[in-house]
């Protein structure tokens, strides 16, 4: 419990209307979209980095955990104060700082959400290509945190690809300022990687340097469907082998395909596995790439091969994309989205590990994802009050987890690690490794009051 | 859902769907002017699921989160699975009216007496209501509370209309019963199904046949809350819809006119009425139609079902409304909700550029050619 006096110092920060001690907000504010849960002792809303700054004084002193909060749309429990204390949501932050279309950056605080940041520069022929699907309300200081991929990854990897600098607060209170303003830079340690992805364990973001991509010029996406989880892998291995130079590789099993097909309203053909593959560039070379990117998918063992070039034709195939999480939510009571990676040619053998150990333990499970990351999303469809159930999932987690590193995958490819996927560090990584991790975030946080109980 | 919402315990399904995305966000108004996420529709689910499983007790706090959202329903346009959280809401006060009515502000429970004892939401004599017309009996044009005591002038424009393009309808004036929305927007269910079926057998017995109305508020209670106790023999129509489908208006303005429109959540979102009010402007020489940033089913709620309670919250969204008014270049904004009109009115006040106008005073307008 946090005491009246603490509370009336934060008041005096960051004024009495940013503060709340309310029981229902506090409720309100012990959940994300992952399936945990945990209460914080109050919320804060800070506005300038000079707030976010003697918070982090204050709880320092008064060793007080203090854990990040953006939208709350963490899938892994990130933004969940495990140890109570502060949840500094950062909402209030949502100024763009300043725009250098001539550099290709943009410096924005971290409560500015993606789609509106891409509004914003669309007038300007740039984009921010790191856009997760929860990109209408997910915010640039989240995604940093969690390292968030997009729908393109396959050609703009993830955020860690696009943040060049950071204003951080450390948990002492002191603001550092790291990375560069320039495409290249190798002076010290990379402490921009260190900090992209560190799920708000090692500092607070309060200003973010972000590297934008030119709006491509011409777009098509091709539909191609397998019957095999071999021919699938295949045919994403074999496309990205190719050089046609897919922006992104999306698949869906069968499963994922008639639930998302019912839910929008749109006839798909039915197969094992659908895969959708964009291509994107200059408007005379679609044509060509995609006419070799058919031919490739046909020899990897493709039934069919579509291409949609109108703008029309490609929405509808996003929009089945898109559906294949609501879609599945509706089936059952409780939906638990998992995100797996493997190497890019180990995307068929987790497909076959996945359905096999779905029918050992008798769970729910439908895949989709960014295939051509290697980056799946197993999605579990249970009931959480259903105690024996539950159980049976758990173990299909733990087997599944098991199976990925056996394909020298890793447990999380985007959601982080958070609370959910804690236990199953260790199956990546052994006891040295997590140890130095261990003595990093020591060497940051001392006291161990940022975001204290996640990762490791 | 159909079959009407008993208890909060008919949306347990409902509820465990939402996956707490959290993607309302990107709709949710009374969020976006508070960044609270116990004011988004993810906040308020969570706070149903609390009240059902008897995790929590509501408090003051807790009432407010329930009580302020409007039931715009831009939530379920942004859901993924498409919660039905304006339905678990509903059904949350009314769970809250049987079980914490001490917590209800005190305006609320006056409101609701007052349908139940004068026939109006506002605690007015009845006697405030506008004047009676006798018209032919079997088609009512039911005026709605807000307009009869506060704007009779636009159902005097509306009848005006009406008459010119060939319908002469009654209007009950005094007698016109209230169609009960606050009791069922409140969660007072019981008292709603007892005025829903004394309004439907007083209709009937007087004949009705056709009800036209011009508040999308009563539009939508008449249509679709009393279609969940009880049926109807008589068709319910929305003004813009019987003048687009039954007659041809036309009209002019003396001087050209820049009018944007704003669609009211209980025509647009609830009842999906989007073209026939444009169809109707489109149809207006001299003006020149443009369309409010968000539109359709995007509409911003102007916060009117709040004003009272929440005002300051209530006029950071119909501030949103005019700015966006202002920004397509619009020298009108254009309502057909009597509410939405007040609370557009009252931020637009603030504007010298922009000004707030009713539907059926724009149309009796544009029919003298003024």
């Amino acid at each position: 419990m946090i005491s009246d006096a603490v509370v009336r110092k934060l008041e005096d920060i960051v004024g009495s209307e940013n503060v709340s001690t309310s029981p229902t907000d506090l409720h309100v504010y012990s959940y994300d979209a992952s399936i945990a849960h945990a209460t914080p002792d109050v919320i804060v809303w800070p506005q300038t980095t000079e707030q976010v700054s003697q918070i982090m004084k204050l709880a320092y002193e008064e060793e007080i955990p203090v854990t990040p909060r953006g939208a709350g749309s963490c899938l892994s429990g990130g933004p969940l104060p495990l140890k109570g204390g502060i949840s500094i949501t950062m909402t209030k932050m949502t100024r763009i700082l300043d725009l250098n279309p001539n550099r290709l950056q943009v410096s924005v605080e971290p409560g500015v959400v993606v789609d509106r940041l891409n509004e914003y520069l669309q007038p300007h022929g740039l984009f921010y290509p790191i856009n997760p699907a929860s990109s209408s309300i997910a915010t640039i200081g989240g995604c940093v945190g969690e390292d968030a991929g997009p729908l393109r990854g396959v050609k703009y990897g993830t955020t860690k690809n696009w943040v060049l600098g950071l204003e951080v607060v450390l948990p002492n209170g002191k603001v550092i300022h790291v990375g560069s303003k320039t495409f290249k830079h190798v002076a010290g340690y990379d402490l921009v990687r260190l900090m992209v992805g560190s799920e708000g364990t090692l500092g607070i973001f309060t200003k973010i340097n972000l590297r934008l991509a030119p709006i491509p010029e011409a777009v098509a996406v091709a539909s191609a469907f397998f019957d095999s989880a071999d021919a699938a892998g295949k045919g994403v291995r074999d496309a990205i082998l190719s050089g046609v130079d897919p922006s992104g590789i999306e698949l869906m099993e069968r499963a994922v395909v008639e639930a998302a097909s019912k839910h929008a309203g749109l006839k798909l053909p039915q197969a094992e596995f659908l895969i959708l593959y964009e291509i994107a560039g200059s408007k005379e070379s679609i044509e060509p790439r995609v006419r070799k990117l058919a031919k490739v998918l046909k020899e990897a063992g493709a039934t069919a091969v579509d291409v949609a070039y109108e703008a029309e034709e490609r929405a509808r195939l996003w929009k089945a994309r898109k559906a294949a999480f609501p879609a599945l939510s509706r089936l059952r009571p409780t939906c638990i989205m998992e995100d797996v990676a493997v190497p890019i040619d180990n995307v068929g053998k987790l497909l076959e590990a996945l359905r096999s150990l779905a029918k050992k333990h008798d769970v729910m499970v439908a895949t989709f994802g960014h295939a051509g990351d290697g980056d799946l999303h197993p999605t579990i469809t249970t009931d959480e009050r259903d105690e024996e159930e539950m159980k049976r999932v758990a173990a299909f987690r733990a087997d599944m987890y098991k199976a990925v590193v056996d394909l020298e995958g890793t447990i999380t490819g985007e959601h982080g690690v958070g609370i959910t996927k804690k236990p199953y560090l260790k199956l990546q990584f052994r006891e040295d490794e997590i140890e130095v991790m261990r003595s990093i975030k020591r060497a940051i946080d001392p006291k161990n009051i940022l975001n204290p109980g996640k990762i490791i | 859902m159909g079959g009407g919402f008993v208890s909060l315990k008919d949306y347990e399904g409902e509820i465990y769907t939402c996956l707490r995305c959290g993607f309302c966000q990107a709709g949710c108004p009374t969020f976006r002017h508070t960044l609270n996420e116990s004011l988004n529709a993810r906040g308020r689910v969570i706070l149903a699921k609390l009240y059902l499983t008897g995790q929590y007790t509501p408090d003051e706090d807790y009432m407010q989160r329930v009580l302020s959202c409007t039931l715009c329903d831009i939530c379920k346009v942004k859901c993924p699975p498409k919660v039905e959280v304006a339905e678990i809401v509903e059904a949350l006060r009314s769970e809250l009216w049987r079980s914490h009515r001490d917590l209800y502000p005190q305006d609320i429970v006056e409101s609701i007496n007052s349908i139940l004892e004068r026939q109006n939401p506002f605690g007015v004599p009845r006697e405030q209501k506008m004047r009676s017309y006798e018209g032919e009996s079997s088609v009512l044009f039911f005026v709605g509370c807000s307009s009869s005591v506060y704007y009779p002038h636009m159902a005097e424009n509306t009848l005006q209309v009406l008459r010119a393009l060939g319908l002469n309808p009654t209007v009950l004036g005094q007698e016109e019963p209230c169609c009960g929305y606050r009791l069922v927007e409140m969660g007072a269910v019981d008292e709603f199904k007892r005025v829903a079926s004394e309004v439907v057998s007083f209709l009937e017995n007087r004949g009705v046949e056709l009800v036209i109305t011009n508040c999308p508020t009563c539009y939508k209670t008449l249509k679709e809350y009393y279609k969940r106790y009880t049926s109807l023999t008589f068709e319910v129509m929305h003004i813009t819809e019987w003048l687009v489908k039954e007659a041809k208006f036309e009209g002019e303005l003396s001087e050209p006119m820049t009018v944007t429109y704003h669609d009211p959540c209980h025509l647009g979102r609830s009842m999906g009425v989007y073209e026939e009010p444009r169809q109707l402007l489109e149809s207006i020489r001299n003006l020149k139609f443009v369309e409010l940033p968000k539109s359709r089913e995007e509409s911003i709620c102007c916060g009117g079902p709040i004003r009272a309670l929440y005002p300051e919250l209530a006029s950071k969204m119909s501030d949103e409304v005019v700015q966006g008014a202002i920004e397509v270049g619009a020298s009108q904004i254009v309502s057909s909700c009597t509410t939405c009109y007040r609370s557009i009115a009252s931020s637009a006040a603030f504007h010298a550029e922009v000004d707030a106008l009713d539907l059926p005073t724009l149309l009796a307008r544009a029919l003298r050619r003024g």
